[in-house]
């Protein structure tokens, strides 16, 4: 499993130093601009810092969809399938790979955020300040019990939600290459039939929890086991389909 | 070893394998003999876990095939199929890391008979290189059943010797080798038994000695003759 | 690599076999001398392994080698199987001669005494 993660990884390699070499240049002109203290350019460094961040995660989870696609369509998928591994664990080895690469997109993200705040912070105050202040804000979190609950349930909720709409697009993918393998612009099918499933889902989340309105810890663990339910029967289905049924 | 029972697979407009009923026994060379298209390759990824077949059954040591059969059949495809990314060491770390059977040592001792450098990008080799970066790959493997689709082409008359050496090299009583190809007279002298295939079946099947005692011709006599 | 050019209408362990026999006779394999392996023989001819096997067993069927377990495959030391050999070989290739020189015509003198001549332009 680690070795197919480790290979995962690698084919990924290059939009992670992308990535990365923006943060880095993005980066310097937030520290130029505090430094040379041009109110301009500090701001313009955070904006579009937050876009890369929004972009980043969004095309660092789908990535292993568009790998997926793109290991089915060509010769390369040889490089998979030839290999003793199961559809299930080349499968699961692909989701594992992608949320340890949204999580570490986001410590990335977020530790440069941290930094930067903590920079602008000891800029304009003394450092005794700034861990004043962090330490004020530390105590008050951890007084704040149920708020804590609320939004650590959130967390986890948006997690799962997030892991089943990757394997939902990796269903989709493996669908369309199941039945319409002669098709042409199968991207385009998985798409559609991405966003299909997805509105499936809801409709059956609705379904079942229809009282969304009122968001309680309740609600939002039912919710999350649902989507956990429907993220190991979609990783099956698709594992299955590509062991029985896909040909490359 | 292999056993193959009235093997199908059927696409929408064409029917590539109609009902091919073959046995690989251990100890074997044997070829497999058609024209492009003839359903030989199909076949061959069916073997090897690519193609899944529309009926028929097949079984590599009672076993079906899936992820363990794959850790003793090695397939060689027509086709340039490593990462984009890898160098040549990279594509042996590869195998090396998937394949418990698969000889480091061998690998390079390989590589360097055919003239590569372990630093060359797979990507960037001329098709004569290329080949013969996926034979090495491929016979650096100590596997029970090899399945080369293929193994001369586009290699240079020179480097076929090293290449045909290295499939001899290869076969020993527990492993077999399958080598599909439409070049004949090297196959000849190497090979156990002929399996000729046209249009999806097999028309004749059998050890190469008595099929050119009872037919008084050679094997690229003979495949003349079917596929004229 | 050894360049044996190869007769389609031979069998080719027929072939492999009389150029063995032919390297005994000659002296390029010494009585006694080690063979090579079926497996080396079989690169050395680029022929099939089980062929070159083949060829080893009907050489020891004909008394021309032995094995050792475990030590391998040897020439054999009689000599008189060596005189054997090259007379049946010697006697094939003048039949053959003989046939085809009385289909064009040649009688016995004519051949003895071309033969003489030519003997030193060969």
């Amino acid at each position: 499993m680690f070795k197919l993660m480790k290979y995962e990884f690698r084919k990924q390699l290059l939009s992670k130093i992308v990535i990365l070499a923006m943060v880095g240049i993005l980066e310097l002109m937030f520290i130029y601009g505090v430094i040379a203290e041009k109110a301009n350019t500090v701001a313009s460094a955070v904006g579009f810092f937050m876009v890369l961040a929004f972009i980043s995660i969004m095309f660092v989870s789908f990535e292993c969809a568009f790998t997926y696609s793109k290991d089915l369509k060509t010769k390369q998928s040889y490089m998979l399938f030839l290999t003793p591994n199961s559809a299930y664990g080349i499968v699961g080895a692909k989701v594992l790979t992608t949320i340890a690469q949204v999580f570490l997109t986001g410590v990335v993200f977020g530790t440069v955020i941290i930094a930067n705040i903590l920079f602008m912070a000891a800029k304009y105050h003394s450092v005794k300040e700034v861990i004043e202040v962090v330490q004020q804000f530390f105590k008050e979190a951890m007084q704040l019990d149920i708020q804590m609950d609320l939004i650590v349930s959130l967390l986890v909720y948006m997690l799962v939600y997030w892991i089943l709409l990757i394997v939902i697009a990796m269903f989709a993918i493996t669908l369309t290459y199941t039945f319409l393998a002669n098709a042409k612009f199968k991207e385009l099918v998985s798409i559609a039939l991405f966003f299909l499933i997805l509105w499936g889902v809801q409709k059956i989340a609705e379904f079942i929890l229809p009282d969304l309105a009122h968001i309680t810890s309740y609600i939002m663990l039912g919710a999350t086991g649902i989507y956990l339910v429907l993220t190991a029967l979609f990783y099956l289905g698709t594992a299955w389909m590509l062991d029985k049924k896909v040909s490359v | 070893m292999l056993v193959c029972r009235d093997l199908v697979k059927s696409y929408r407009n064409k029917t590539a394998v109609s009902g091919i009923s073959l046995d690989v026994e251990p100890g074997k060379i044997y070829a497999l003999l058609g024209p492009n298209g003839s359903g030989k390759t199909t076949w061959m990824k069916i073997v090897a876990g690519l193609v899944k077949p529309t009926s028929g059954t097949i079984t590599y040591n009672g076993e079906p095939i899936g992820a363990n059969t794959k850790r003793k059949i090695a397939y060689m495809p027509t086709e340039p199929f490593f990462y984009d990314y890898m160098t040549i060491a990279n594509v042996g770390k590869y195998y090396q890391d998937f394949f418990d059977d698969f000889d480091p040592n061998r690998f390079e001792e390989l590589i360097k008979q055919m003239d590569l450098n372990m630093t060359d990008k797979a990507k960037s080799l001329s098709s004569g290189l290329a080949a013969k970066l996926k034979i090495a790959a491929t016979l650096a493997r100590k596997a029970e059943l090899y399945l080369l689709d293929e193994p001369l082409n586009g290699v240079d008359i020179i480097a076929r010797d090293h290449v045909i050496t290295a499939i001899l090299e290869a076969a020993n009583e527990n492993s077999s080798i399958v080598l599909s190809s439409h070049l004949v007279d090297e196959l000849e002298k190497i090979i156990d038994n002929a399996v000729f295939i046209k249009d999806g079946s097999m028309v004749l099947c059998g050890e190469a000695e008595k099929i050119r005692a009872e037919r008084g011709k050679s094997i690229v006599d003979l495949y003349k003759e079917i596929y004229a | 690599m050894y360049e044996l050019e190869f007769d389609n209408n031979v069998p080719i362990y027929i072939q492999v076999l009389n150029n063995i026999k032919s390297d005994i006779v000659k002296g390029a394999l010494l009585p006694g001398e080690k063979m090579l392996s079926a497996r080396d023989l079989a690169i050395k001819y680029q022929i099939n392994p089980n062929t070159a096997s083949r060829i080893y067993k009907e050489l020891e069927a004909e008394e021309l080698c032995y094995t050792k377990r475990g030590l391998g495959t040897f020439v054999t030391e009689d000599q008189e199987k060596v005189e054997n050999i090259k007379e049946e070989m010697s006697n094939a290739l003048i039949d053959t001669f003989i046939k085809g020189m009385k289909e064009l015509g040649f009688s016995k003198e004519q051949l003895i005494e071309m033969i003489s001549e030519r003997y030193e332009r060969g």
